[in-house]
């Protein structure tokens, strides 16, 4: 019997126990395609964060009071928010004069009650360097203007925040922050990421701020750096002098710095750390709904054998060796992995597209799943189906024919 | 001319260790010499060793002691890979309760020893459609089992015995599960193939069926007795 003979009459075989086989393969599909749905679900986080990453721009830094190496999630880095460092005027005064940077922003980030036509929200606020902060980061207007030099008392709305008033404020319109009074002078596009959120952010002059947060900062505080190398320019090596220049400023050591320096390469790390792990997890989670189908796989088969004793008896009379029997039970079962591994593709396939058409969810359908989901699928069954076709093949044909 | 010795047992024994003690001695210095084109029936009650015999004649059993020659090779110290190659090759069993494999057709199943067999097999299909139309099931070809009465599955059954064309077929019981009309028709069709020169053994308990052929040879305890 070659193995094409053999996979068709394993196929007859299965095909005779249909809702067996049914059951069985089901296991299969299940593990198969939690495993495939899962790690593309991972990867489609990965590479949505990835083009944020882009937008982050390879040739930027930011500099945080906080220190993101000691922060456990790892994201957090990415945040304004206040915390034990601090970062001063002297700081951002000493790192600008390092050669390579083409930009450089100072930022105050806080929270603020804002209100207009008595209706009040809570909202991020930054103020920012007219001419710099635009510099350095990408700002789309979508009606009227961003901060310029030399105004005071204005404020630029983020996208969502404008949205989120009944009745959305527009150029000239007035709002009060806490209880000053500013004058909207633009609205932006909708747009921004993780790295610089900006939908959900007011933007003021970097002065105003200064007054708006000067119960909650120090003298001469900001909430963060931002700054642009030049084209060209070593991020790394720059990186590593600004955290130099930083720890001879704040009189720290290494081991307790209270500072952060984000890179893109920074933050890639990071990521991508806690992205392998988080995929790793997760397949191993969904790795044991496979080993469960293999165990069912076992178990279809070591019934299969003890229900066709009399068939294998027949085999074996009419001239199929031990080796032959084993075989022929060895390829049934890889045929309920295999066929289980397929449809679970499958399967993992529509579920993914209407992740990723009808929700929007990333998804990623990597091509090596596909070999490698029906390779290891057929390893399963293999696998589970090892010890019921050595008990086949050993089965003596008398005891089997005389079984009735 | 004498016809070719396809099937020689000499001194045969069979002794089964039934715990520490008890020893069953099922067969007892059996000889016997079955020819080319022979239908020979072999007789005997339930325990009288018939089945044993049976087994080790068509090589799904070794005897403790003696010498089995199958178209002269002498196989009685065989292990189950050649003794599986010698009964694919020159053995073709029909049972009692027909054993065919449920999940294939009735053309799928007179194909399967052609399936197991080493040699190279041109046109198994319409080998066994052949034998299938020489049976007459020329119209039961793509039936399952199941679709098929006790007599045609029977008849599917000696035409997957004569598909690997045997040296001998060796018959275990073949009416035992039939009525006696198709009983008599399946008895009628061993008839006709041993006079196409087939050699036929057919195991019975039944003296009637015995008595329909030329040959018979009664089995006692183990002993042939003539």
């Amino acid at each position: 019997m070659n193995l094409a003979e053999m996979v068709h009459f394993s196929f007859d075989a299965l095909n005779h126990q249909k809702l067996r086989s049914f059951l069985t393969v089901l296991g299969i599909i299940v593990g198969i395609s939690s495993v495939i749905l899962l790690v593309g679900l991972v990867q489609g986080l990965k590479q949505d964060v990835l083009s944020q990453l882009e937008d982050f721009g390879p040739r930027t830094i930011i500099i945080t009071p906080t220190n993101p190496e000691k922060s456990t999630s790892g994201m957090s880095m990415t945040s304004f928010a206040p915390t034990s460092g601090k970062l001063f005027e002297k700081d951002y005064e000493k790192i600008k004069k390092i050669p390579e940077i083409q930009s450089i922003t100072k930022v105050i980030a806080g929270q603020t009650t804002v209100t207009f036509k008595n209706q009040s929200i809570s909202s991020g606020v930054y103020g920012v360097e007219a001419g710099v902060f635009d510099d350095t980061v990408p700002v789309e207007i979508d009606s009227g203007r961003f901060i310029e030099a030399n105004d005071r008392r204005v404020a630029g709305l983020g996208w969502s925040i404008a949205d989120s008033f009944d009745e959305k404020p527009q150029a000239q319109s007035s709002i009060y922050l806490a209880d000053q009074k500013f004058k909207v002078i633009g609205v932006l596009k909708e747009g921004g990421n993780s790295f610089a959120p900006m939908d959900s952010i007011i933007f003021i002059p970097f002065d105003d701020a200064k007054e708006l947060f000067n119960k909650s900062l120090l003298k001469d505080e900001i909430s963060a750096i931002r700054l642009t190398l030049k084209e060209g320019s070593d991020v790394d090596a720059v990186a590593a002098q600004i955290e130099d220049i930083l720890l001879a400023s704040h009189r720290v050591t290494e081991d307790d710095k209270d500072f952060g320096v984000i890179t893109s390469k920074f933050i890639n790390d990071q990521f991508s750390e806690v992205m392998n792990l988080l995929s790793l997890f997760l397949a191993a989670i969904a790795s044991i709904s496979l080993i469960v189908g293999g165990i069912g796989i076992a178990n279809t088969m070591f019934m299969s054998v003890l229900e066709r004793r009399k068939e294998i008896g027949t085999m074996k009379a009419v001239g199929a060796s031990q080796h032959e029997i084993r075989n022929i039970f060895l390829v049934e079962s890889a045929m309920i992995g295999l066929v289980g591994g397929f449809i679970g593709l499958v399967v993992a396939g529509a579920i993914g597209f209407v992740l990723l058409y009808g929700f929007g969810v990333a998804f990623v359908f990597d091509p090596l799943a596909i070999w490698g989901a029906l390779a290891f699928s057929m390893v399963v069954g293999l696998v589970s189906g090892t010890f019921p076709a050595i008990e086949a093949a050993k089965i003596d044909p008398i005891e089997a024919l005389r079984y009735e | 001319m004498t016809a070719k010795e396809v099937l020689r047992l000499e001194d045969i024994r069979k002794v089964y260790h039934m715990g520490d003690d008890i020893i069953v001695e099922a067969l007892k210095d059996i000889d016997l010499h079955i020819h080319q084109g022979e239908l020979v029936s072999i007789l005997g009650p339930s325990g009288s060793g018939k089945s044993t015999l049976l087994h080790i004649m068509g090589l799904l059993d070794s005897p403790t002691s003696g010498k089995r020659y199958v178209d002269g090779i002498e196989t009685s110290t065989m292990d189950d890979e050649e003794q599986a190659r010698i009964r694919g090759e020159k053995i073709g069993f029909v049972f009692q309760t027909f054993n065919l494999i449920p999940s294939l057709t009735a053309l799928e199943n007179v194909e399967l020893p052609l399936l197991l067999c080493r040699k190279q097999c041109r046109d198994r299909k319409g080998h066994a459609k052949a034998l299938l139309e020489r049976v007459g099931l020329g119209d039961r070809l793509e039936h399952l089992p199941s679709q098929l009465s006790g007599g045609q599955r029977q008849r599917v059954a000696i035409a997957r015995a004569l598909v690997n064309d045997p040296e001998i077929v060796l018959a275990d019981e073949p009416t035992g599960n039939l009525d006696s009309k198709t009983g008599h028709e399946v008895l009628e069709l061993f008839k006709e193939l041993h006079k196409e020169g087939r050699t036929i053994i057919i195991i019975t308990h039944d003296e009637y069926i015995a008595k329909t052929t030329k040959r018979m040879i009664r089995i006692r305890d183990g002993q042939t007795v003539s």
